[in-house]
């Protein structure tokens, strides 16, 4: 049972010049309900380097599920510019920035989100059906991620069947099997006890080797511990970025 | 019968609810709070059931409306004569009356009827050959039964000499205006009167097309002895309440002109068969209006399980934080009788406006003259709609509520479908004995009740499916024992048709529920073949999968819904098939009015038509004059043993003796010394002592009938064929042609002839009509004479489908809260899918095939059993005529479909568009 990350094992190319592959520049974002305002992030800037591992911690409510909607399009900012690809994000149209997702992206939600009517298999492939992959093609790819993740024998239970951390390992499945260029998890192991916590992890790692950028929001110091850079936010901004190599 | 199962039902349910609002402040708290915290959702929950209790209110509301309007006709028509007998001399008679009246009686008219035939003088003249006057002294005639609005004639100041009053269906035929010189033509010779005033046809002035005053018209003519001289007899009381001292005011006329005076009770007749039209109208509507209120019943119910299986996980929750299972449930039924009573009071009243604009729409359809189609709100109906309503949705929160509070708190809490209960194999076999068993038995008991008879093989063939799932496994079980069961429902009225020989009109509401219901089921259980065929075709792409795999998911839900449209498409198609049927039934109507004849020719009294004038004609090939009149005969009734001699009169047409016979009638029957309708006229022609009957006088072939001549002989002559349809132009019995002397109330001279014509028939009806203006020329042709008729029914059917098409708007409105709620159920897997990459329209395509797929099951079904049950009952069933040839409206049916596919479609585009508008991270956080 591994229950760290394999820092040695991480991604040896990885320097400062790499290419990057996120880029925003002060980033604002305020929700408002009613009358009521909260600023959630107050000028964010970050650049996010092909192939990193990163961890993003933090305090609750202090905006880093935030930073992670608005920095990889699901959510609109109020203020600022993120680049991915070197294209301007949120100028794209939603069509284009749904494309975008589908081709370059992959995501682990806090809870796992799985369609209840499909199966794990299902579930899977819907981001590879979503960008016109041959069905033949997908289900292939699903089965293999679903082995891949030690759920081979369940590929046909729907996600009602399942276990929570077998739930989260077909929604990590879900997120890989497109092979995104960028992952991001949002605390993918809230809710696993530590030997699955840290198999999912483990998992995330070895897509990385393979040069996959994953960001990862995590309460866990261990997993923190893991990553090649470490970025904090407080009061909706980057108050600590660390990188380790 | 509906009201007290509601009733009943509420008495259950609603107290124990109304207490834990009253008394138990924990249940009052978790009920209410739903309704408050979620607006949204509670006005969608009301809202639906809103429109589905309009829907069954409307319903029963518009199946009063027009028995009810019915009514009314017959209240109108006769105004306030209630009897009318012959008398030689009315005015002495009417004085007699006055004096020996106990007071049951409140006006006596003395008056005399004459048949004329009626033109207008000018250029083009316009004349109308069968008319009635009726004179009377107008002033009396206006005071006659103490309320002059019910005799008609109360806008009109004075009727002076020489003035008539027309009826407006008469003014409006002759385009007769005030003032207009009208010319009235009697046997032999003709007077000039003057339009004094056109009414409306009610009351006196719907007994009489022409009204004048006595003698104006009658002494001209000549008219004068007691043939037509008549006392019109008025009850106390109002226009309907004086028909129920019909006895007492009999025995005071009875008192003066002695017992032997035939009393035409004329009123009560009317009343009586108003009423019975009215009670089988109000029954028709009640029954296609039957499914409309399963539709409205099954939406209610649809919701509702909706609700409680999305507040599965809250209960579940509840239940795990230590609350007990019957708190739970009632504060559930708390928070259902809510929606349910403020459903049930806003869709009652939606209810009335929804009959009224039906109402309106009937109206506008049927121009008929005689009935005024006007909405009427009963109490008791709008009761029974608002109640029905409520008490289903209690029912089916009930049902839900102890189901899901049943459920395993853990699979609640991650809802998860429940695995099918796994009963004993020996329970299961009991099970399906016992109603095997009991319909068994039911079926041997009551074998001749057309409902047993239907029901009781189904009860068998779905209760050998728990049986039959032990051999074979529960889905196909289901689809085989629904099968069978559904093809007995099917062919049930051919293999039975001596027990469904004359079937309830709501056998064929049990019919159809029970046909869409069953083959629901079936259609159900194949849910893998389904996804199977959508993979096939559209090789598993996002959409198509994901739209399938949700209705798919929750069985019940979509069965729902597929029976809530089926059925309404069920009984529109039925109906479209009997109309089309009805339709092409218009030359065999023709040819059993006219049989060879192309043309009815009728002509005025005075001045008719003779023979030659159509003869000499080069587009006539023959023509033959017809003498009628009113044939009186004698026959023995042998009733429980006793027989007795039974006297009639009946309106007659005498077969000429140089009838060529292969021109005859169709006949619908035949006496057996008859090889064809070619011997059957020769014989009719010769003379020889036969007659034909129309199909609706109770004689059967072979009865031999004493016809008595005016002069007191007698002659024996045996019925010797039946026709069908002589009604439409009035042609009555086809006497032989020896039979001519025995006719009294004769014109004197012929005034109809029956013309083979030698080019297009409808032509020379035409040219007959315009060169023969003169003589008062009415050609028609049978064909179009069968086909007004035809269509007659047509509008009637037509008024009916208009009248289910409301349900099929509600099973669409159904539909689309049902979708809306879907969005709203499933906004997180949105936001995930749009997060994903998943494109907006292919989110949007989703519901719509989702749509599709209720809509085309729907669509398909209920079309299919449609025409499935219209062939049975039309061809394999003696419940409508004989004869009928089945017909399929193929580009009806299609416009039927496409519309009802594409409202689907439209029902999920709303709630699709706004499915495709979910913003990911918005969604993503909505918890649950
Ligand atoms: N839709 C919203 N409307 C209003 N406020 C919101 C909304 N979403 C988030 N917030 C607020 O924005 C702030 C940042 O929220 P965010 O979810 O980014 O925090 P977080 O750092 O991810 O916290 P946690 O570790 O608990 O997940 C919080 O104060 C939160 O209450
Ligand atoms: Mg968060």
């Amino acid at each position: 049972m591994n229950g760290t990350v394999n820092r040695e094992s991480g991604n040896s190319q990885l320097h400062t010049s790499a290419e990057i592959i996120v880029s925003a520049r002060d980033v604002h974002k305020t929700y408002r309900t009613g009358d009521l305002t909260v600023p959630a992030l107050q000028g964010v800037d970050l650049d996010i380097h092909a192939g990193e591992f990163l961890a993003v911690v933090g305090p609750s409510g202090n905006g880093k599920s935030t930073l992670v909607n608005c920095l990889s399009g699901i959510d609109d900012i109020d203020r600022g510019e993120v680049l991915i690809d070197g294209l301007s994000i949120h100028d794209l149209s939603d069509r284009k920035r749904t494309a975008h997702r589908a081709d370059r992206m992959g995501f682990v939600f806090q809870s796992f989100n799985l369609i209840p009517v499909l199966s794990a298999a299902e579930n899977v492939e819907l981001p590879l059906l979503a960008s016109k992959t041959k069905p033949a093609v997908a289900r292939e790819r699903a089965l293999d991620l679903l082995g891949r993740v030690g759920l081979a024998e369940r590929a046909g239970h729907k996600p009602g069947e399942l276990s929570g951390g077998e739930q989260q390992r077909v929604a990590v499945a879900r997120a890989l099997v497109s092979e995104p260029a960028v992952i991001w998890a949002d605390e993918p192991t809230g809710n696993l006890d530590s030997g699955t916590a840290a198999s999912v992890i483990e998992l995330f790692s070895e897509v990385n080797r393979s040069g996959q950028t994953v960001v990862i929001v995590t309460h866990d110091p261990t997993i923190a511990a893991g990553a090649d850079r470490v970025v904090e936010v407080r009061d909706g901004k980057i108050s600590r970025d660390e990188r380790r190599s | 019968m509906m009201l007290y199962l509601a009733l009943v039902a509420l008495a259950v349910l609603l107290p124990p609810v109304l207490f834990d609002l009253a008394a138990r402040p924990t249940i009052r708290r978790l009920g209410l709070r739903n309704v408050s915290r979620r607006p949204g959702e509670a006005s969608l929950v009301i809202g639906g059931s809103m429109l589905a209790t309009a829907l069954i209110t409307a319903s029963i509301l518009v199946g009063d409306s027009f028995g009810t309007s019915i009514r009314s006709f017959g209240q109108t028509f006769w105004g306030p004569v209630d009897e009318i007998f012959d008398d030689a001399d009315p005015a002495a008679t009417a004085v007699a009356i006055q004096a020996a009246n106990d007071g049951s009686i409140d006006g006596v008219l003395p008056a005399r009827f004459a048949p004329v035939s009626i033109g207008t003088v000018g250029e083009n003249p316009k004349v109308l050959p069968e008319l009635r006057v009726l004179e009377f002294n107008f002033e009396d005639a206006k005071r006659f039964g103490g309320d002059p609005e019910a005799t008609g004639l109360a806008g009109v100041e004075s009727l002076p000499a020489g003035s008539v009053v027309l009826n407006s269906t008469t003014a409006e035929e002759l385009s007769a205006q005030v003032g207009d010189q009208l010319e009235v033509f009697g046997p032999g010779s003709s007077v000039e009167v003057t339009v004094g005033a056109i009414v409306q046809r009610t009351g006196l002035a719907g007994v009489g097309e022409l009204i004048a005053n006595t003698g104006d018209i009658s002494t001209g003519l000549g008219v004068t002895g007691p043939q037509g001289s008549v006392v019109l007899v008025s009850n106390t009381g109002d226009v309907y309440a004086g028909a129920e001292r019909t006895d007492e005011a009999i025995a005071v006329i009875e008192s003066v002109v002695g017992a032997d005076v035939d009393i035409n009770d004329v009123k009560r007749g009317v009343l009586e068969e108003a009423d019975e039209e009215a009670a089988e109208t109000t029954e028709l509507f009640g029954t296609i209006g039957g499914f409309s209120v399963v539709a409205g019943i099954l939406l209610v119910i649809n919701l509702f399980v909706m609700i409680a299986s999305e507040r599965k996980t809250e209960l579940g929750t509840l239940r795990a934080v230590g609350l007990g299972r019957s708190a739970v449930r009632r504060a559930f039924s708390l928070e259902g009788a809510v929606y349910g009573i403020v459903a049930a009071v806003l869709g009652a009243l939606l209810g009335i406006v929804v009959a009224a604009g039906v109402m309106r729409f009937a109206g506008s359809l049927s121009d008929d003259g005689n009935i005024t189609l006007a909405l009427s709100v009963d109490n008791t109906s709008l009761l029974t709609g608002a109640l029905i309503g409520l008490a289903i949705s209690q029912i089916t929160v009930t049902f839900t509520s102890a189901r899901v509070t049943r459920l395993n708190i853990v699979r609640a809490l991650k809802d998860i479908a429940e695995p099918p209960a796994e009963r004993h194999p020996i329970r299961r076999i009991a099970l399906s004995l016992v109603m095997i068993a009991a319909g068994a038995a039911a079926f041997a008991l009551a074998n001749g009740t057309p409902v047993i008879a239907m029901l009781a093989p189904v009860v068998i063939a779905v209760g050998a499916i728990p049986l039959l799932s032990l051999l074979v496994g529960g889905r196909t079980a289901v689809v085989v024992g629904c099968a069978l069961a559904l093809a007995w429902v099917a062919a049930v009225f051919g293999v039975m048709s001596e027990t469904m020989a004359d079937p309830d009109i709501s056998l064929f509401l049990l019919q159809g529920v029970l046909l869409v219901g069953l083959a629901v089921a079936i259609v159900a259980s194949l849910d893998s073949v389904w996804v199977g065929l959508a993979r096939r075709l559209t090789g598993g792409s996002v959409a198509p999968r994901l739209g399938l795999a949700h209705p798919l998911a929750r069985p019940v839900r979509s069965a729902l819904l597929v029976a809530m449209y089926g059925l309404v498409i069920f009984t529109v198609s039925f109906m479209a098939v009997i109309n089309t049927v009805f339709a092409q039934q218009a030359p065999d109507f023709a040819a059993e009015a006219g049989g060879g004849f192309d043309l009815v020719v009728d002509s005025n009294r005075t001045n008719p038509i003779v023979a030659e004038d159509l003869n000499a004609r080069s587009d006539v090939e023959v023509a033959y004059g017809i003498e009628r009149g009113v044939l009186t005969y004698k026959f023995e009734r042998t009733e429980d043993g006793v027989s007795e001699t039974v006297d009639r009169e009946r309106w007659s047409s005498v077969i000429p003796a140089d009838f060529r016979p292969e021109l005859g009638m169709v006949t619908t029957a035949r006496f057996s010394d008859f090889s064809d309708d070619v011997a059957f006229w020769t014989a009719m022609a010769a003379g020889d002592p036969w007659i034909a009957i129309p199909e609706w006088v109770s004689h059967e072939l072979g009865d031999e009938l004493v016809v008595v001549t005016p002069d007191g002989g007698q002659q024996v002559v045996r019925v010797g064929a039946k026709t069908d349809f002589n009604w439409a132009t009035n042609a009555g019995l086809y006497l032989n042609s020896a039979l001519a002397p025995a006719l009294t109330e004769t014109d004197e001279m012929i005034t109809r002839f029956l013309v083979l014509a030698n080019r297009d028939k409808d032509e020379v009806a035409t040219a007959i009509n315009d060169d023969l203006s003169r003589q008062g020329a009415d050609a028609r042709t049978f064909l179009s004479v069968a086909e007004a008729e035809v269509s007659e029914q047509e509008t009637f059917i037509n008024l009916l489908q208009g009248y289910l098409a409301l349900g099929l708007l509600i099973g669409i409105l159904g539909l689309a809260v049902v979708l809306v709620r879907a969005v709203r159920e499933r906004r997180r897997q949105l936001g995930m899918m749009r997060a994903v990459g998943v494109m907006p329209s292919v989110i949007r395509n989703t519901f719509v095939v989702e749509a599709a797929f209720i809509g085309i099951q729907g669509v398909v079904l209920g079309i299919g059993l449609g025409l499935l049950s219209s062939w049975q009952v039309l061809t394999q069933s003696t419940a409508f005529e004989d004869n009928l040839r089945f017909a399929v409206p193929f580009t009806w049916l299609a416009g039927l479909g496409f519309v009802a596919l594409l409202a689907s479609l439209a029902a999920g585009a709303w709630p699709a568009l706004r499915a495709a508008k979910t913003s990911p991270a918005v969604a993503l956080r909505v918890s649950g």
